[in-house]
């Protein structure tokens, strides 16, 4: 489709390692259809970037992981990285220090493909910079008991601060990203505790009201509404 | 549009910031859906093309059909879903058409 022999300079503006997200699915799936259709788009999508990647004239990155991993096959003098801006009249330190191991609500939008993970409740320790989560947490509404994981297996976990001007900073935004949100349910949060009857409790009248929309704009909002049940949360662990 | 997402907001963002200083034709495909805001970005950008483009919902019967008939094709569904004739006809067009300054920016996106 893109007229690779013009002689107009083209810059390739990549998003993702798209490859390696396919991969990630592959490795995690259990439906084999979905595992086999994984394999086969990881496979096909990595030919498709490296082939693309290697006709543009110069191509952009997100993050100096991505341009590592092009790198292996493009020429590195034409691989550019741009970091994500940060509005940081949004974004900012919080006004008081954090608590050791309390709990917060992160997004897991980075982790969503690798782990089957949704946003949830997890423990976090500021000092260290890590974020423990419950490991296999399931999407949707209804969780299987299977899926429930008991509170002791925490797995530990890297993110980027990206602390939200809520109380105490408990409360953390997740990711932007459509398909993580829409399956975003509050039900999940306290069933990751294996707390089913508190998370019913805690959930009551809030997750119809609040969960499923992506639009920007209902995101300031929609955090300062889950700022206000981590007190809550707080108590009850 | 809107920029809802993190790889749009970026996108927009950048596209936005170039186009203060650059004469920036924005070429964009996508599915089609209510309330498109595209032609607003009318205001920012020299130009726009844009070309909602009929795609079956995600994971509906009609996409899974889609996926079966490319399922031979060596290109991944995430790109050959995108790539109709309207868009290639227009974007050849729109390049055989106008003779690009050095000041102009193209930016080819693979997600749209």
């Amino acid at each position: 489709m893109i007229p690779w022999d013009s002689p107009i300079p083209k810059v390739l503006f990549t998003h993702n390692v798209e490859a390696a997200i396919w991969r990630r699915h592959y490795e995690v799936a259990t439906n084999l259809i979905w595992k086999a259709i994984s394999l086969r788009e990881w496979r096909k999508m990595e030919s498709a970037e490296r082939r693309y990647l290697r006709l543009a004239d110069q191509v952009l990155t997100v993050s100096e992981t991505d341009r590592d991993a092009f790198a292996a096959f493009v020429d590195p003098a034409k691989l550019t990285v741009i970091p994500t801006g940060v509005d940081v009249d949004y974004f900012h330190p919080m006004p008081t220090e954090e608590a050791e191991n309390s709990l917060g609500i992160h997004g897991l939008d980075g982790l969503t493909s690798q782990r089957r993970c949704d946003p949830l409740l997890c423990r976090r320790h500021p000092s260290t910079h890590q974020t423990e989560v419950p490991r296999r947490i399931s999407r949707g509404r209804r969780p299987k008991p299977r899926d429930s994981p008991p509170s002791s297996r925490f797995h530990r976990h890297f993110f980027l601060d990206q602390r939200h001007r809520s109380p105490q900073g408990l409360a953390y935004p997740p990711g932007l990203d459509g398909e993580s949100w829409a399956s975003f349910y509050f039900d999940n949060f306290f069933s990751a505790f294996n707390e089913k009857d508190q998370g019913d409790l805690l959930t009551d009248g809030f997750h119809d009201e609040i969960v499923g929309h992506s639009a920007y704009r209902n995101v300031l909002a929609y955090w300062e509404s889950v700022a206000k049940l981590v007190p809550v949360a707080r108590e009850l662990t | 549009m809107p920029p809802d997402t993190g790889g749009k907001i970026r996108s927009y963002n950048i596209l936005r910031e170039l186009a203060r200083q650059h004469s920036v034709t924005f070429f964009s495909f996508y599915a089609a859906h209510d309330g498109d805001l595209h032609p607003d970005l009318k205001s920012i950008f020299d130009r726009i093309v844009c070309l909602p483009l009929d795609l079956p919902a995600p994971k509906s019967p009609a996409e899974m059909l889609a996926y079966g008939l490319r399922l031979f094709s060596s290109q991944p569904y995430g790109i050959t879903k995108y790539c109709r004739p309207v868009v290639r006809r227009e974007l050849r067009s729109l390049l055989s058409r106008r003779a690009m300054p050095s000041s102009s920016v193209t930016l080819q996106l693979l997600r749209a």
